[in-house]
């Protein structure tokens, strides 16, 4: 093939383009471009003049300063490709190795390690443990069941689970170990516990959010890397568009398509007030690893109602009331400064658009106005990953 | 490169650090999904195709997934032997071009798509900070570019943003210099008729 371009309209456009195209290549190795124009034609020198002239300013336009990636997502990033580097090698191999396979691998991961079916034998144990008891049988079993759960506690068997993330099946079996633990525990050390409890869910959401990202991102379609939990946490409150649950932000909605913005509002059951436990259905999101989707709510344990004989007013369903900004445990007050964005701040907080969207009642397009007072984390002096220094 | 088969003799010095590795060594070995040898190439190009995503989106929460995603197709070519013929890297920016315009075409089908997009504050000083005036620069090139074909696009962002030359464009791109000088030139005149239109019409 003799060209592989559209064709020139005539000579002059060709002239034009070899000039511009060598004019260009002079003043990027270093000369002064009015010396260079001088050597053009004068009948092309003002042409040549206004071409350059848009050269450099396409040339400045890219001075803008790139922001660095985030360095977690990074890291998730190059995981979840050496992963899927790993699996394609083994299929390679296995083609490789038989020529004809004598029988067919079986679609589900091809992990058969022991200790992956060992976590499928215990999830099993687990799920059929947690159909015959609930937390509060649990209090009243037997000594032997204290004492298995204190050998299952002292032994490794544990430290499977301090990796796991909600969606995997080993996550069942951490909360099975989180409610052993509150049940065990003295009164007064409850309130502790399922603090660190929290915490400890707050930052497992975190990275099965950013691993999902990740797979979301190679897959195409947002549903496959939505994860669905069922959490019981204790409600503290209404922070404008999110349910706080001990700083687990739930969002009043959820979208039943991840692909598509249509959202569908929380359902509440039972009277949900603050101090109650709640049993609640949630969609954790690829990248939205500070709140989550609320889908269902279910209070287990309501507060005892107040002392006071007094009638209390009727409050608006939790679902239905307006949107009031609230700030939440290491959130702060900020005034918007010229050039701040929403996304802007999220970043530099560790947090998420979203969050801070929802939490300050922002307009569906998140414009925020000079002067304009609005709740953000805190932030924190190490790097905005560990958010155990906020609070 | 694809003409080796599947099985062969690798002739990759094993006792040098993998850091030292020339690229045709890598991909060499990652023709075969070598962990360590994926791990350099990925180590190696994350960020300029990070940038070069950024640069052209302006959006970096876009750009780390749309990075994430062109190593995710790279394997994926090499499992379905869809890979490279000439330049690895040039390849490699395709792909990430592609992503890009396939982004924007998805983005354009659910709703318009305006200059504000990408800008989301609502301010009345006239007295912007330095790096809010390279932001606005930055996004109305942006808007402009998207107006181009997509040849004249890549050669836009390779010449300009990533300052490599007419013949290091040609091989990346698989043309002749004379078919991106052509390139070159029609990019910049209608890209001038754009700035020059939304200067008139502030």
């Amino acid at each position: 093939m003799d060209q592989d371009f559209e064709p020139y309209a005539n000579m002059d456009e060709e002239i034009v383009a070899e000039l511009f195209a060598s004019a260009l290549a002079r003043i990027e190795a270093g000369e002064d471009p009015q010396f260079v124009l001088s050597d053009v034609p004068e009948q092309n020198r003002a042409e040549l003049s206004s071409l350059l002239g848009i050269s450099n300013y396409i040339r400045q336009a890219a001075q803008e300063p790139v922001p660095p990636m985030n360095q977690a997502r990074s890291r998730a990033a190059r995981v979840a490709f050496l992963d899927q580097a790993a699996a394609l090698r083994a299929e390679l191999q296995q083609t490789q190795v038989s020529a004809q396979p004598l029988w067919r691998e079986p679609t589900a991961a091809p992990e058969t390690g022991w200790l992956v079916q060992l976590q499928r034998q215990w999830t099993q144990l687990v799920q059929q443990l947690q159909a015959l008891l609930t937390v509060r049988s649990v209090r009243l079993a037997p000594i032997a069941l204290t004492l298995a759960l204190s050998a299952i506690l002292a032994s490794g068997l544990v430290t499977i689970t301090r990796a796991a993330v909600p969606g995997e099946p080993s996550f069942a079996f951490q909360k099975w170990v989180w409610r052993m633990e509150q049940s065990l525990a003295a009164q007064n050390q409850v309130a502790l516990i399922e603090a660190r409890q929290q915490e400890e869910l707050r930052q497992e959401i975190e990275e099965a959010a950013a691993i999902a990202k990740v797979q979301a991102t190679a897959s195409g379609d947002l549903n496959l890397a939505v994860r669905r939990e069922t959490l019981t946490v204790r409600y503290t409150g209404l922070a404008g568009n999110l349910l706080n649950f001990d700083s687990l932000l739930v969002l009043r909605s959820y979208q039943p398509d991840a692909n598509l913005r249509a959202t569908i509002p929380i359902t509440i059951i039972g009277d949900l007030k603050e101090g109650a436990l709640v049993e609640v259905t949630v969609n954790i999101l690829p990248g939205q690893g500070d709140s989550v989707q609320g889908i269902s709510a279910r209070v287990l344990e309501p507060t005892a109602p107040p002392s006071s004989p007094s009638v209390q007013p009727e409050k608006p369903s939790v679902v239905t009331a307006p949107c009031e900004p609230r700030p939440i445990a290491g959130w702060v007050r900020y005034v918007v400064n010229p050039g701040d964005t929403v996304s802007d701040l999220a970043q530099q907080r560790g947090a998420t658009t979203v969050t801070i969207a929802e939490l300050n009642c922002l307009p569906t397009d998140n414009t925020i106005v000079v002067g304009q007072s609005i709740f953000v984390p805190a932030v924190t002096t190490t790097a905005t990953e560990d958010r155990k220094s906020v609070v | 490169m694809m003409s080796k088969g599947r099985t062969y003799q690798p002739s990759m010095p094993v006792t040098l650090p993998i850091s030292s590795w020339s690229e045709e060594q890598l991909l060499e070995a990652a023709i075969d999904f070598n962990e360590a040898a994926l791990a350099e190439i990925y180590d190696r190009y994350e960020a300029r195709i990070y940038t070069y995503i950024y640069r052209r989106t302006g959006e970096q929460s876009l750009a780390e997934d749309l990075a994430a995603q062109v190593f995710m197709k790279m394997l994926q070519a090499i499992r379905d032997r869809k890979t490279w013929h000439s330049s690895f890297s040039g390849w490699l920016y395709r792909i990430a071009h592609n992503l890009i315009i396939d982004y924007y075409r998805q983005r354009d089908r659910h709703h318009q798509v305006e200059l504000d997009d990408t800008l989301e504050l609502v301010s009345e000083s006239d007295d912007p900070v330095r790096s809010a005036e390279h932001r606005q620069t930055a996004d109305k090139l942006r808007f402009a570019m998207r107006q181009l074909t997509e040849e004249q696009a890549e050669v836009v962002n390779l010449r300009f943003l990533d300052g490599f030359s007419i013949s290091e464009v040609a091989t990346m791109m698989n043309k002749t210099e004379g078919a991106i000088k052509a390139l070159q030139y029609r990019a910049v005149m209608t890209l001038r008729t754009l700035l020059e239109h939304e200067q008139l019409h502030r």
